[in-house]
């Protein structure tokens, strides 16, 4: 039996886990620089995103690959409704049309219509799905969750405002996608650059400019009435 | 009432069988030694079913496809998947599963085979000859292509794709195709690789030739092997990273054995069952604990005897044998004689599964006669045993309470005849079909031929054809030919066709197509493509390997080449050993296989070639043929079985109205439970055969039994053909109670044809037998004063009467 004498003395050690554990908690709670900028960029982020319903910005587009002599330069406009509907077009009937529906991922020409025989459809390549996910959470109201899942995440030092989101390591998208980074105007928190670096070695860098957010249906309609035409 | 009610005729001295052979007579002569006899072999028996060898179980659920038709044995599919929650969030399967699959490859050694060629060498050798695997036909459409106009708009719009952020993902190779030339090869499903399109299959070939999902969370590879599935499962643990992958044996062996744990879980329990529902309904009908005790021990000793002498335990087998527990109630508990001696019951039931022996099944082919011998057993052992156990135990059974006088109704007989006949005839439209490759079996959680069905492909659907020739070369040339004449199922009845001889040409093809392609000036056209490319500010370097290949007709896709390169030990995968088929010709074979669609309604593709019709076989083209045929089928061996019937009914009573009028009740039976698995959602299908034979044997008993009483113009005891529909119906219930779904609709569908054939066989045999001209007195006398009672054994009584 336990004396009671010994039993009083050790009645505060009792006290030790509880207060080790709290102070384990109180250290894990506390946020590491990287996880600090990271909630910086959202929060900088989520300012203008949060309240999207669409969107419509200039863009432009630069592809650096090795099939080309000189990186491919094209002008188009993005266009952006929630919850889903991605489109990049390009100006001109030279020019293509990326549209991300959902799982539905299409390219096609602009003088071609989505179900064109012509039209490369991507629906069940896992590194587009990732990608066009990525693109359409970019754009899409939300606290973060949704550009950050799937993805590991890196804030690199410097100027600007940049994140970068990388595929999980070892799944079918690292093996295409090395990075995808976000850069985001430092005021108001629009983005207005993604640069997709692929495994290959094509880099892929989208500018946007002249964003307009919240632009009445029937603009956003009418433009979108515009790719069957 | 003490028991059964007696006879008094059949075993007195004056019986007409009294000078000839009479179990009963025996039993009660010698009842010690027939007891002891009885002993002995039950120990005989119990010392084989407990101890060595004890009961086979085989599990095989397969075993209603004729052998050509099953997939070997030896073809393994293993299945890696990768945990979820063993992955850091930040790192996806793919490195994981490469690295065990690589580790798995090293400890199979030649035992693996792989699934698809080596994605390096395979890319090659289609950059090197992609022109050539165009079909002539499509070289009209590939010199548009190659003309200057259609040149220079693939080139735009491939520059114009370029802008998309998702081009370089969406699986275009502009490298290897830039005018997507591709399009053209519709035999190849659209991708100029075997593997079809990922539509069908969301897979890819790694570096090795397995196959990965495309979500990088499952591989599969493929092992030939003979050892025991659960073997090879503990070999590749052994080296895989248990705590990040776990492995899977996906084929017919694995299935083998996951049946047979089933089985081995669930008969014995079963078995219990089914003694406890016959006991419990034995008891209240005969209210005589002796003879229940003994009919139980004379059942137990043919279920001992069918464990140890019968065909293995399997999931088709396990109903059989709880429904002869079920139908062997018949011999102790039937009342009314068909005939003097009585054993037109015993011959009508036994014979019930014998035109099952015309069928294709062999599974169903061995239990025909196993069937017979059970019933023969339990007749004997109810005949022999039951009046020797009652006599030591000097049990004195009450006499038969009175029965009543059938009076059979035409109309009402013809009623219900023709209304079963069109209820039949209308289900047969209705019926689910039960796919003989598909039995039913319980839900397995976390079953991994599902996984591979959901991310690759459903074994089941593939078969598999053979191309022969005196060597390789040749068989892989006839492949070719072959190879293209199956492609043509595709995308209709089949979604890919694997064979390497898709990557190849005979030889007087070939230089068909050379010539054709020569005619295309292909060297100047790649000349103008590269000029071309240049202008729009391509690199023309970067699209060497598809200029270079398409440029140079000198390589030729011939087998010979074909084996001598690096594909060579890939395509060696598909040689099968000589000794299986070079019996029927040439001195190699080479398979190929094909995925056909799961639509088991559609006919069996057939394909003609110069040299004869290429012959598909596995379980998908088992299971279309006996689609196709089954309706027809099904009434050939319902109409051998009211001919055997009938046939054993009119020896027994050399009466042909009888005999008829009980074809027509059995009949009856069949169609009505047709009818009635309708609404209760049965589906119609060679593992439901045998039941629905059983349902006409009952029915044609319980026919010939209210016949034989009208004829005779004896009183009828209802309760004996109940109390035989009761026991069978026990049965079907007690198979309804389990979780495995082929049992339940086994014992459904019997439990519902018991009572039908009950009611059939009052309702519709005599009256038919009426309508056939027949009528009291119409049959042979059998008795002297036919009271028209047999019993279980309790004749004492009248003995000493």
């Amino acid at each position: 039996m336990i004396a009671r004498r010994t039993l009083l003395r050790s009645l505060p050690l009792l006290a030790v886990p509880p207060l080790v554990y709290a102070s384990g908690l109180a250290t894990a709670e506390e946020p590491t620089p990287q996880e600090r900028k990271l909630a910086n960029r959202l929060e900088l982020w989520g300012s203008y995103a949060r309240r999207t319903q669409n969107l419509m910005a200039r863009l432009s587009t630069r592809r650096e690959t090795s099939l080309l002599e000189e990186p491919h330069h094209s002008t188009g406009t993005l266009v952006f409704r929630d919850p889903g509907l991605l489109v990049l077009r390009d100006d001109g009937r030279q020019g293509s049309t990326t549209l991300i529906d959902g799982d539905q991922l299409r390219i096609f020409q602009n003088g071609a219509a989505p179900g064109d025989p012509s039209t490369t459809v991507a629906d069940l390549r896992p590194a587009a799905q990732w990608l066009a996910r990525r693109l359409v959470a970019m754009f899409a109201p939300g606290d973060g969750s949704a550009l950050l899942n799937d993805a590991r995440t890196h804030v690199p030092k410097g100027h600007g405002h940049r994140l970068e989101l990388m595929p999980p390591v070892g799944s079918a998208a690292r093996r295409m996608i090395r990075s995808v980074s976000v850069v985001l105007d430092p005021v108001v928190g629009t983005i207005t650059q993604i640069a997709v670096a692929e495994a290959q070695g094509d880099r892929v860098v989208l500018g946007l400019s002249d964003h307009r957010q919240n632009l009445p249906d029937e603009d956003v309609e009418a433009f979108l009435a515009t790719l069957d035409a | 009432m003490s028991g059964p009610p007696s006879s008094p005729a059949d075993d007195s001295p004056t019986s007409n069988d009294a000078g000839a052979l009479s179990l009963r007579r025996w039993a009660r002569t010698w009842p010690r030694a027939i007891v002891t006899a009885w002993a002995v072999l039950v120990v005989l028996l119990l010392a084989r079913v407990i101890g060595d060898p004890g009961v086979e179980v085989s599990g095989d659920a397969q075993g209603l496809l004729p052998l050509e038709h099953r997939a070997p044995d030896d073809e393994l599919l293993v299945l890696l998947t990768v945990h979820d929650d063993a992955l850091a969030d930040e790192r996806g399967g793919v490195d994981v599963l490469l690295g065990a699959a690589s580790a798995a490859a090293e400890q199979l050694g030649e035992r693996r085979v792989p699934l698809g060629p080596p994605s390096a060498e395979l890319t090659a050798w289609i950059d090197a000859h992609a022109l050539y695997l165009l079909p002539v036909q499509a070289h009209e459409a590939l010199a548009e292509r190659l003309s200057d106009t259609a040149m220079t708009r693939a080139v735009d719009a491939l520059r114009a794709r370029l802008s998309s952020p998702l081009h370089g993902l969406s699986g275009e190779d502009p490298r290897r195709d830039p005018l997507r030339l591709q399009e053209l090869s519709q035999e190849h499903a659209g991708r100029l690789t075997h593997l079809g399109n990922l539509a069908d299959m969301p897979a890819e070939l790694t570096a090795a030739g397995d196959l990965m999902a495309l979500d990088g969370r499952t591989l599969l590879m493929q092992v030939r092997s003979d050892a025991d599935p659960g073997v090879l499962l503990e070999e590749l643990r052994g080296v895989l990273p248990s705590s990040a992958v776990s492995a899977a044996v996906v084929g017919p062996g694995p299935r083998r054995a996951a049946d047979r744990t089933i089985v081995e879980e669930q008969w014995g329990r079963l078995l219990v069952l089914s003694f406890a529902g016959l006991v419990v309904v034995l008891s209240l009908a005969l209210r005589a604990i002796r003879s229940v005790v003994a009919i139980v021990l004379a059942l137990g000793t043919v279920l001992l005897g069918m464990l140890a002498l019968g065909p293995p335990l399997d999931p088709h087998g396990v109903p059989l044998l709880v429904l002869l527990l079920g139908f062997g109630c018949e011999g102790a508990l039937h009342l009314t004689r068909i005939s003097p001696r009585g054993w037109p019951a015993a011959a009508v039931l036994g014979g019930a599964l014998l035109p099952l022996l015309l069928s294709p099944y062999p599974h169903w082919q061995t239990w025909a006669l196993g069937w017979l011998g059970g019933v023969a057993a339990a007749v004997v052992l109810l005949r022999l045993l039951v009046p020797a156990l009652l006599s030591l135990w000097k049990l004195s059974p009450a006499p038969a309470r009175r029965g009543f006088r059938l009076h059979p109704l035409r109309p009402l007989a013809a009623l219900l005849a023709v209304a079963a006949l069109a209820g039949g005839a209308w289900a047969l439209q209705r019926l689910p079909f039960l796919e003989l490759d598909r039995t039913p079996r319980p839900t397995i959680e976390g079953d991994p031929e599902r996984s591979v069905r959901e991310h690759f492909f459903d074994p089941r659907l593939v078969v598999r054809a053979w191309s022969r020739g005196d060597t390789p070369a040749l068989a892989l040339e006839h492949a070719a030919e072959h190879a293209r004449q199956l492609a043509t199922l595709v995308p209709g009845d089949a979604t890919r066709v694997d064979s390497p001889g898709r990557l190849v040409l005979p030889l007087p093809e070939l230089q068909s197509r050379k010539r054709s392609l020569e005619a295309l000036e292909l060297p100047e056209r790649m000349d103008a493509l590269r000029d071309l490319l240049a202008t729009r500010g391509f690199r023309p370097d970067a699209f060497g390997e598809f200029s270079r290949g398409a440029a140079n007709l000198e390589d030729l896709p011939t087998p010979q080449a074909a084996l001598e390169g690096p594909l060579g030990a890939w395509i060696r995968s598909y040689l099968e050993p000589v000794d299986a088929r070079a019996s029927e010709g040439g001195g190699a074979a080479l398979v190929t296989r094909v995925h056909v669609r799961p639509d088991s309604s559609a006919p069996v593709p057939v394909i003609e070639t110069e040299s004869g019709t290429i012959e598909l076989r596995g379980p998908a083209v088992a299971a279309r043929r006996d689609r196709e045929g089954f309706d027809d089928w099904l009434g050939i061996y319902i109409a051998c079985q009211l001919w055997l019937g009938a046939l054993a009914v009119w020896l027994g009573t050399r009466s042909l109205p009888t005999a008829l009028g009980c074809s027509v009740a059995a009949l009856t039976a069949q169609t009505a439970v047709l009818a009635v698995m309708v609404p209760t959602g049965l589906s119609l299908g060679a593992a439901l055969l045998p039941a629905l034979m059983l349902v006409g044997a009952a029915a044609m008993i319980a026919g010939a039994r209210a016949c034989r009483s009208v004829s005779q113009d004896e009183r009828f005891h209802a309760t004996g053909v109940l109390l035989s529909g009761l026991c069978q119906a026990v049965a079907g219930l007690a198979l309804l109670a389990t979780t495995h779904p082929l049992w339940s609709q086994v014992g459904l569908l019997v439990a519902m044809g018991a009572v039908l054939a009950s009611g059939a066989g009052l309702f519709v045999a005599p009256g038919m037998m009426h309508l056939f001209g027949g009528g009291v007195g119409g049959g042979r006398p059998s008795a002297p004063k036919p009271t028209g009672h047999e019993d279980t054994g309790h004749e004492q009584e009248q003995d000493r009467s």
